[in-house]
């Protein structure tokens, strides 16, 4: 069987578990997307390689939580500003990092892939059923909108903790879910953001980093200045 | 050494390539005098066989300095003879008379091997094989075994399949025993472009489909790898040798057990794009860790390590300028932006959303096979 093929074996034996989900598959992968409500994109995906030994491998179980209300600000424009790409599926990359990795998730390494073959299948499919159900379904209940990640990083200070959380941009999400969550210290932490970024680019005008941040700094502050708060209010 | 530039001394590649010239030309190493007399002995050995893959030789004759010509099958050729040329005529009974005899009548009153390769470039028969003559016959190959003309108009377009490129497809096609029946592979649209894209550049076939950047096309022959003759000996070494280093790239140190320590995380099959270029290019394994920049703003480091068969494979032309001819040409550059362009699913949680990544450029390695598909220990570091 191909690797298609055993990718929508998995799915058909998960399927009753996931009738509000739209699936989005290539070539070797399986992905899963469920939107509530606008607030909040509940995602499940896997891919299937093969490895040295000719053996298909199950990899990356993974779910994830996208929240539109900020990554529809955000991504724009670090998009606009070249410093990311853009995705082409709404809600396929994680809006934070979670400490609590699940304990039944097959990792990402090729060699601690699950192998699927005939007798292994029925296998995979209950580990599957477990991660939807012991794993994934009360972490996106857990986390279904965008107040719940504020409040869980709206006291943290230590920046390798907020980086961990919230990744490579952390400081332009994390103004965000102020302005939106509506806490006291948006206005502070933007303008903050604004004046250091300005400050690099008076200096060097020339460098591309200064150029991209401070363009995105500009941006992100005038759609922040006239957003209104969301939660909170 | 020249990415382009390949010097191979094996018979073997020059058998693989369906050139008439290049076996003599990397032959320089066989210790056969080409001085003195000629003694020609046509006609020989030809025999009834579907695959006619024969090759003018050279053997030291037996009373003088002098060597002796002919024409013999290539699977016939002994220890001790040098071949000169191969050819590949596949069942057509006149074609090989005709090259054996003309052949044979240019080169007799040549002693010295350069002259010798230089006579056979311009031999009449050789022509002969040439343009509309061995298209119609490799066209007639595969309409015999069932490909409509529709699908055979794709080799009239000259600027793709030039003469040496139809040589090597009737090459493939006329050594069942190594290569199957590739006739019929051909049938699928997606593995004649596979094909078409091995032919292109055949020295490292798996990369070349990668680059092919078709879906369709990587999984029509990821498929037929444990299938078919064909693609297991001409894709299969290329892929299983990465999906080895793949396995073991981790603990190999330095430098990547090292990465793994200090937090980098390893991906593979990884699709990048170069910031302001617009061909993917994909890296075997790619080594990815955020780290910061002196004003502390975070970015992320990778590292890039290619897989190869040999030292002497080329890079794609993807790898070449989208990467090695970047840094080649720049020598002040000290790192390269790319994106990556997998898909999120093919990605860990923390590296989704089409990040950016710079690759220093102390950080571009290859891995390359020991010769018997082992990993060959260090890893070669490119700048």
């Amino acid at each position: 069987m191909s690797i298609k093929e055993w990718n929508n074996s998995i799915l058909n034996g998960i399927v009753f578990l996931l009738e509000e989900f739209t699936e989005y598959s290539d070539s070797n992968s399986v992905t899963l997307l469920k939107n509530n409500e606008g607030k909040s994109i509940y995602g499940f995906s896997w891919f299937i390689s093969e490895n040295y030994k000719n053996e298909l491998v199950v990899r990356n179980t993974i779910y994830w939580i996208n929240y539109p209300q900020m990554e529809k600000i955000v991504r724009q424009i670090l998009f606009k500003n070249d410093l990311v790409g853009c995705g082409t599926i709404e809600g396929t990359s994680s809006s934070f990092v979670d400490k609590n990795k699940g304990k039944l998730l097959i990792p990402y390494d090729v060699n601690d892939g699950d192998v699927v073959n005939k007798e292994r299948l029925n296998d995979i499919i209950l580990r599957f059923v477990s991660i939807l159900n012991v794993e994934a379904f009360p972490f996106f209940e857990k986390w279904s909108s965008l107040n719940t990640l504020y409040h869980y990083i709206k006291d943290m200070e230590d920046i390798e903790e907020l980086e961990a959380v919230l990744g490579q941009f952390w400081q332009f999400k994390r103004v965000t879910i102020f302005r939106l969550c509506n806490d006291d210290r948006y206005q502070e932490c933007m303008d903050s953001i604004y004046d250091r970024e300005k400050k690099y680019y008076d200096e060097d005008a020339n460098d591309i980093d200064n150029i991209r941040y401070y363009h995105a700094a500009r941006d992100l502050k005038a759609v922040l200045d006239t957003t209104a708060p969301v939660y909170n209010v | 050494m020249s990415r382009r530039c390949q010097i191979q001394s094996s018979l073997l590649y020059s058998a693989a390539r369906g050139n008439y010239f290049e076996t003599s030309i990397y032959s320089t190493s066989l210790a056969i005098p080409l001085v003195g007399a000629a003694c020609i002995k046509g006609g020989a050995k030809i025999g009834e066989d579907a695959a006619k893959r024969i090759g003018i030789i050279a053997t030291k004759a037996d009373n003088a300095d002098g060597f002796v010509l002919r024409v013999v099958h290539v699977g016939d050729i002994k220890p001790g003879e040098l071949q000169l040329t191969s050819v590949y005529l596949g069942p057509n009974q006149q074609l090989t008379k005709e090259f054996e005899s003309s052949v044979l009548a240019d080169v007799k009153n040549y002693t010295k091997k350069a002259d010798i390769v230089e006579s056979l470039k311009h031999n009449e028969a050789v022509k002969l094989l040439k343009g509309k003559e061995l298209l119609s016959y490799v066209k007639e190959s595969l309409r015999r075994s069932g490909l409509s003309d529709d699908v055979l108009r794709r080799l009239d377009d000259s600027k793709i399949w030039t003469d040496e490129k139809l040589q090597t497809l009737n090459h493939y096609l006329s050594d069942p025993k190594k290569y199957g029946n590739l006739a019929e592979e051909l049938n699928n649209k997606n593995l004649f472009d596979a094909v078409e894209a091995i032919i292109h550049n055949p020295i490292d076939a798996w990369d070349i489909i990668k680059q092919t950047q078709s879906d369709e096309v990587i999984r029509a022959v990821t498929e037929r790898i444990g299938k078919s003759q064909f693609f297991k000996e001409v894709v299969g070494r290329g892929r299983t040798f990465e999906t080895l280093v793949t396995s073991k790239i981790k603990t190999i140190n330095p430098p990547f057990a090292d990465l793994i320590a200090d937090g980098f995380t390893h991906l593979d099959q990884i699709y990048l794009l170069r910031k302001g270029g617009s061909k993917n290019i994909i890296a075997d394994d790619l080594f990815v860790k955020l780290v910061k920049d002196e004003k502390g703003r975070p970015y992320y480091k990778a590292v890039i390590s290619d897989s190869k068969l040999t030292n002497g494979s080329p890079w794609t032309d993807n790898q070449w300028s989208e990467l090695i001819e970047i840094f080649q040409n720049n020598k002040n550059l000290p790192f390269i932006e790319y994106q990556i362009r997998s898909i999120d699913s093919n990605l860990p949680k923390n590296l989704r959303g089409n990040i950016d990544i710079r690759i220093y450029r102390e950080d571009v390695y290859k891995i390359i096979s020991d010769g018997a598909g082992n990993i060959k220990i260090p890893p070669i570091k490119q700048f």
